[in-house]
């Protein structure tokens, strides 16, 4: 473990103006923090590092994968602001090293070698993980006894869907404003339940989506179809099966619950299904990938310096209603 | 990234090494250069097929007059102030262009889409009043450190500024002026210094005394309530002597002699600072003494503030703040991460991607606040709630009517205080029973542009005779297609002390309902009874104006309105012309 580092005088002019928002103690925090960013298959994954870079803390970039041809560089420019046509041969990992290092002035970017997270040894010296995936089902995979605070980031067109867990035991601090003073609160997760194994959960649909389709049809509200019509889309990502099956899929459990005439009704889901499925056509809608990147961005920042209470469970942003929302793990499960 | 041809960029301003922490585009190697030329640069060398344009300019100018507006499909404003805002704004509304409006402060950012009949614009629903505070307090009675920060300005003003500025420390200006001139800093440091920190301090201690020697009759209103005040506090008179003013070691720099402004000193180090600043200013700055103006960046003045703000606050038993924090509230400085100006900017291009695809009725006014991780991102529907007697997107013809001074309101005044800044408007032509007597624009030939300076300073009245047969002024704005009438009243009552502008304007609107037409009125009406006199005391300069802290914002973006705290956004584009 290296000994904490002081903020220079010059880092304190560079980083002036997020300072004044976090504090010295928190910049400092960040000087001395390592991030692991591992897989960038997304632009939210891209945009996040981008921003994790500019705000001053250590990043260790893993991705093995070779901008080998010119097709391949240019279908990664169309996905990574930070991918130019001068890097063609290089590695990812490497492509992205070096535009961090010609827009940041002090932040420490590393490659690390490997292709998956098991490739990575002491894991447990990041303060945080950020993961891309391409398919829902690569979850599976992940360590189950991983410590680490791990953040995963897709987009799917119009719709940004992140999955954080915080690991067994995490605590942080955050400033409330009681009786117009502000008090500083201690939290403390405790969650024995491995990010695996809430994945599994979630995507163990049956056992719990009648009685998430039952509110569905109590509140109408847009935000739950909009969570149908994403759990359709994990459905068919890790089964590995068409839309449209995993859809019929929804509608039997709806039918074995009399509530298959509501169905038609629900004129929003075949809405997101529509966004969802039109993604899968233009995979990497960049404004998604900028409000979603920056916001985990802005997450990771909370983890790293246990400051501020951090998004926990599930996180939604649809573009076209302009929502953004998290919810606990236990939202999902406290429905069963 | 999305795929937009045809971009053009403006921006007068130039890259500050505080910018580079979130705007990506620029390097080290950028500072003092045009930010809207390195932008250009900068996406051209990523996006080579991309047609960008830049321009480095006020976006007020009149060469970005209707027909450069007129060629755009979609303008982003990503602007800092309010005037701007308003001005682009009008354009656009006249000229019927989308614009999207966005900004950022801190974790918080919001995005708003402004189309003419379809959604509310900027100015329907009036902007937030900026704080202000009584004179009396600033004078006599802080008891907030910004109170001793909005001295600290006026006093810096008062000894090195402009002597036409308004200001409540005349006194101090007059009887100090000659020490100025003499440039011996000493003198001039400790003669300050037990002026302001020393007697006034104990003349203070007197008067609250007085009250209960004379008891109230034989006291004016006004000085029964700075006593009130002042029994509440607790006053320490500092003694310049029994300082070391003149020390062999700086205690307050660290070894490479930059000043700890993280950390609070012990008093006698702000002693020390107070001093030390008026000596470098003093020697550092020569002609330039009797023209400087507060500059946050300029460490020298910076300092000087930040000695006398503490040194005051000492005197009112208040608490010390750190340079850090003085620099953030003299300077009125927005703080801004990337990751919000990012997360602005992908909606504001969602947003866009609704306009061009005629998705008009999906617009949202959008706000995102990390504060609250259940609800990041909220949004509402914006095509409901346009006012139907807003004066600029709607039909409704506003009239003002202006009360001024006629010994002393010029005709300069008229345009810089009334029309430029309460009205926002950026190149008047005025005209008064059907005569033009004042124009601006790119057309005007030397001879009138000549003619029309030499009328500037000129009274309204006595040498212009304005409103002698016809009390109305018509007043045009070509370039935002504004118009509006003046109903001009000659009055001697103006009271100086009241209205440190030297007028009263206020809105006549459809011939009864009166509203506060914008942030002047408001400080010129007192908080409580008319008949008592209460002074109010508000910055020339906006800058002064303090920024409620974010949990105000988040109010205020509640009900679907940006303020002008918002920080510029560093997606750089803030005018796109989109070919699909």
């Amino acid at each position: 473990m290296e000994t904490n580092q002081e903020l220079t005088h010059d880092e304190k002019t560079i980083y002036d103006r997020q300072i004044r928002v976090w504090g010295h103690a928190a910049q400092e925090k960040l000087k001395n923090s390592k991030v692991l960013v591992a897989n960038l298959v997304s632009g939210s994954v891209s945009e996040s590092l981008r921003h994790l870079a500019l705000k001053g803390v250590m990043i260790d970039i893993l991705d093995d994968r070779m901008l080998e041809s010119k097709e391949e560089l240019e279908r990664q420019m169309s996905i990574h602001y930070l991918i130019n046509e001068e890097q063609e041969g290089m590695k990812i990992s490497e492509a992205f090293k070096q535009s961090l290092d010609k827009i940041t002035q002090f932040a420490k970017i590393s490659v690390i070698e490997g292709d998956n997270l098991g490739a990575v040894k002491n894991l447990e010296e990041y303060s945080a993980i950020i993961l891309g995936y391409n398919n829902f089902s690569e979850t599976k995979d992940l360590p189950t006894d991983l410590e680490v605070p791990i953040v995963l980031a897709k987009s799917y067109g119009a719709v940004g869907v992140s999955f954080c867990h915080l690991g067994s035991s995490y605590s942080f601090t955050e400033t409330l404003k009681i009786d117009n003073k502000d008090m500083t609160k201690t939290t403390i997760y405790n969650d024995s339940k491995p990010i695996k194994d809430w994945m599994e959960h979630w995507l163990s649909f049956d056992k719990f989506t009648p009685k998430l389709l039952s509110r569905v049809r109590v509140k109408k509200k847009a935000k739950e179809d909009f969570i149908v019509a994403l759990l359709i889309t994990f459905i068919s990502e890790s089964q590995g099966i068409d839309l449209s099956d995993a859809k019929s899929q929804v509608i039997d459990i709806f039918e074995k619950n009399n509530k298959g005439a509501l169905l038609e009704e629900t004129s929003d889901l075949e809405k997101y299904l529509g966004d969802i499925k039109e993604s899968y056509i233009t995979p990497e809608f960049h404004p998604v990938q900028s409000v979603l990147g920056g916001h985990l961005a802005q997450e990771m920042l909370k983890i790293v310096t246990k400051m501020g209470r951090p998004f926990y469970g599930l996180y939604l942003y649809n573009a076209v209603e302009q929502q953004g929302r998290s919810f606990p793990p236990t939202y999902l499960h406290n429905l069963v | 990234m999305t795929g937009f041809k045809q971009i053009e960029v403006v921006d007068m301003d130039t890259i500050d090494i505080s910018n580079l922490n979130r705007q990506f585009l620029f390097t080290r190697e950028d500072v003092g250069k045009h930010k809207s030329e390195c932008a250009a640069k900068a996406i051209k060398r990523r996006f080579p097929a991309l047609n960008i344009k830049h321009y480095v300019g006020n976006i007020k100018d009149g060469r970005f007059d209707s027909d450069f507006f007129k060629s755009f499909d979609l303008i982003y404003n990503a602007l800092d102030n309010i005037d701007a805002r308003k001005h682009v704004n009008r354009v656009c509304i006249s000229l019927n262009r989308p614009l999207i409006d966005g900004g950022s402060t801190g974790y918080i950012g919001t995005t708003v889409s402004i189309l003419k009949d379809k959604t509310p614009c900027y100015e329907c629903i009036p902007k937030p009043t900026p704080k202000q505070f009584p004179v009396c307090t600033i004078r006599a009675t802080p008891d907030k450190m910004i109170h001793c920060i909005v001295w600290a300005k006026y006093l810096l003003n008062a000894l090195f500024g402009d002597q036409g500025e308004v200001n409540f420390l005349e006194d101090i200006r007059e009887e100090l002026s000659e020490v100025v001139k003499n440039g011996d800093y000493k003198a001039l440091a400790t003669k300050v210094f037990t002026k302001v920190f020393d007697e006034e301090i104990h003349s203070q201690l007197e008067l609250r005394n007085k009250k209960q020697e004379y008891g109230k009759s034989e006291l004016k209103e006004e000085e029964i309530k700075v006593i009130e005040m002042l029994r509440k506090k607790e006053l320490q008179p500092l003694d310049s002597t029994v300082f070391n003013t003149n020390p062999e070691e700086i205690k307050y720099e660290d070894k490479e002699g930059n000043r700890k402004d993280t950390e609070i000193w012990d008093i006698s180090l702000y002693v020390q600072l107070f001093y030390k600043s008026i000596e470098s200013i003093l020697t550092k700055y020569g002609d330039k003494v009797g023209h400087i103006e507060f500059d946050k960046d300029d460490e020298i003045l910076l300092g000087f503030i930040i000695a006398c703000s503490n040194l005051r606050a000492y005197n009112y038993n208040i608490a010390k703040e750190t340079g850090f924090k003085i620099k953030e509230m003299a300077g009125n400085i927005i703080p801004a991460i990337s990751s919000t100006n990012g997360i602005v900017a992908g909606m504001e291009v969602i947003e866009g991607l609704k306009i061009l695809s005629g998705q008009t009725s999906k617009l949202k006014a959008v706000t995102f606040s990390s504060k609250n991780a259940d609800r990041v991102i909220t949004s509402s529907d914006i095509t409901q709630e346009i006012n139907k007697n807003c004066q600029i997107c709607s039909n409704v013809k506003p009239l003002y009517k202006l009360t001024v001074d006629e010994e002393t309101f010029k005709l300069q005044d008229l345009i810089e205080k009334v029309l430029k800044k309460d009205l926002s408007i950026s190149s008047p032509t005025l005209e008064c029973g059907g005569k033009i007597f004042f124009e601006t624009g790119d057309d005007l030939d030397e001879d009138e542009i000549e003619e029309y300076e030499h009328k500037l300073p000129k009274l309204l009245k006595g040498d212009l005779n304005v409103g002698d047969k016809y009390n109305k002024i018509r007043v045009d704005d070509f370039l935002q297609d504004f118009t509006c009438d003046i109903e001009l009243h000659y009055s001697k009552v103006v009271n100086k002390d009241e209205n440190p502008q030297g007028y009263i304007f206020e809105i006549v609107v459809e011939g009864s309902q009166k509203q506060n037409p914008s942030k002047e009125e408001a400080k010129i009406v007192p908080e409580q009874d008319k008949s008592e006199p209460t002074y109010t005391c508000v910055d020339q300069n906006s800058d002064d104006v303090i920024i409620a802290d974010p949990a105000d914002i988040c109010q205020k973006t509640a009900v679907k309105r940006k303020s002008d705290e918002l920080e510029e956004i560093d997606h750089q584009a803030k005018r796109s012309k989109i070919t699909i």
